[in-house]
């Protein structure tokens, strides 16, 4: 029993490390956002497509195809000549202006820095999206959280079983336990 | 060297269990709760109260005589660019706390305040919980100690990560499984980067 624990613990904490590295980075990178340039590097940029697009989609698609812009299409607005939307991606939040009569088309891209995009990365989630990427990032964000559980409830029983660290590990848990769930009780019930 | 590592491992996963177990709940809350198309909760039946506005009160003052006359439990005073207006033009606001959303529209004419409330549920109040930060300032002294508290789990997650590869590397580096599986995810971690970035 403990040979197959210990091996459970080992295998999933190997492959989540990286993912458990960039959440700690970037919630290092939120607490402290002082300590990092957020800013994105703007780049604006002209084209033409088809004209009478019928939807953000398809001039989403467009760009997709002939420019390798990849991304969610969200925030998708109506305006006098035709359509402003967003794609959105962690690494980068592409502003599209899209004039029917022309098919002209305004572009203007953010591109996140690395401590950007890993705070944008953490706070993607969900399986909604219409990038089927970030539905993927979705799910093994859901499958890291299971594992990340599971991870903790071994590490107990491996606690447990070395008796030489019992007494003390006894204490340190009795003390996490009784802070925290006071703590969460007591804001739970404010 | 070695025991001495294990031995940290140990104590700071002892010490921020509950914090690892709330952050393996907020990823799944995230996940099939916020991400995944379910209806937002609706706001409860509304309560009215008591309250008079100046004439001619500006969106601050607002702000802070609703907040001064509630006091909303664990929510934080709005700025005047928070205070937004319903369809009929009352200013209404939003308390937001980790328990929950306090919508309160001002009724100025009748001299009321109409309060509705969408309580988190406790998975919600657990994803609220791991994202309480130092970074954001507060007034409540509880959720400065949480915030400390989390801060601490964030370091303590960078060692564990870090400290279990040196445990493997130093004990069974050649356990293939492991190999396999630290391979697996640093490939499946790549690829993801690189089709996000």
């Amino acid at each position: 029993m403990y040979r197959w624990i210990r091996n459970t613990h080992l295998l999933l904490g190997l492959s989540i490390c990286l993912f458990l590295l960039m959440y700690g980075l970037s919630a290092l990178q939120m607490a402290h956002p002082a300590w990092f340039d957020l800013k994105p590097a703007v780049t604006r940029e002209n084209l033409v497509l088809t004209r009478d697009a019928g939807s953000a989609r398809s001039v989403a698609e467009q760009l997709r195809h002939a420019h390798g812009l990849r991304g969610d299409v969200t925030e998708v607005k109506a305006t006098p000549g035709g359509f402003r939307f967003r794609i959105v991606r962690p690494g980068e939040n592409v502003l599209v202006e899209y004039a029917r009569a022309s098919g002209a088309v305004i572009l203007e891209r953010n591109a996140l820095g690395l401590m950007a995009f890993l705070n944008r990365f953490h706070q993607s989630a969900g399986v909604r999206h219409t990038y089927a990427w970030l539905n993927v990032w979705g799910v093994l964000s859901a499958l890291v959280s299971i594992a990340l559980i599971l991870i903790s409830l071994t590490g107990i029983y491996m606690w447990f079983k070395w008796k030489q660290e019992r007494v003390i590990g006894a204490i340190l848990m009795a003390a996490c336990l009784v802070f925290s769930l006071t703590l969460m009780v007591l804001l739970r019930t404010a | 060297m070695r025991r001495l590592i294990k031995k940290i491992h140990t104590y700071a996963g002892l010490l921020t269990f509950t914090l690892l177990l709330v952050y393996g709940v907020a990823g799944l809350t995230a996940t099939f709760r916020k991400g995944a198309g379910t209806a937002e909760p609706a706001f409860g039946s509304p309560r009215l109260v008591a309250f008079t506005l100046p004439p001619g009160a500006s969106k601050q003052q607002i702000a802070d005589r609703v907040y001064d006359r509630l006091n909303p439990p664990l929510a934080e005073r709005l700025t005047a660019d928070l205070v937004e207006s319903d369809v009929d033009g009352n200013p209404r606001l939003d308390f937001w706390s980790i328990n929950g959303t306090q919508r309160v529209t001002v009724l100025a004419r009748e001299g009321r305040l109409k309060i509705e409330q969408k309580p988190n549920d406790l998975p919600d109040y657990l994803n609220a919980l791991h994202a309480t930060l130092t970074a954001y300032p507060t007034s409540f002294p509880l959720l400065r100690v949480w915030g400390e508290y989390n801060h601490f789990g964030l370091f303590c997650l960078l060692f564990l990560s870090l400290s279990g590869v040196y445990l493997w590397l130093s004990s069974r580096p050649r356990y293939a499984p492991a190999r396999l599986l630290a391979a697996e995810g640093s490939l499946v971690f790549a690829l993801i980067y690189m089709l996000l970035r």
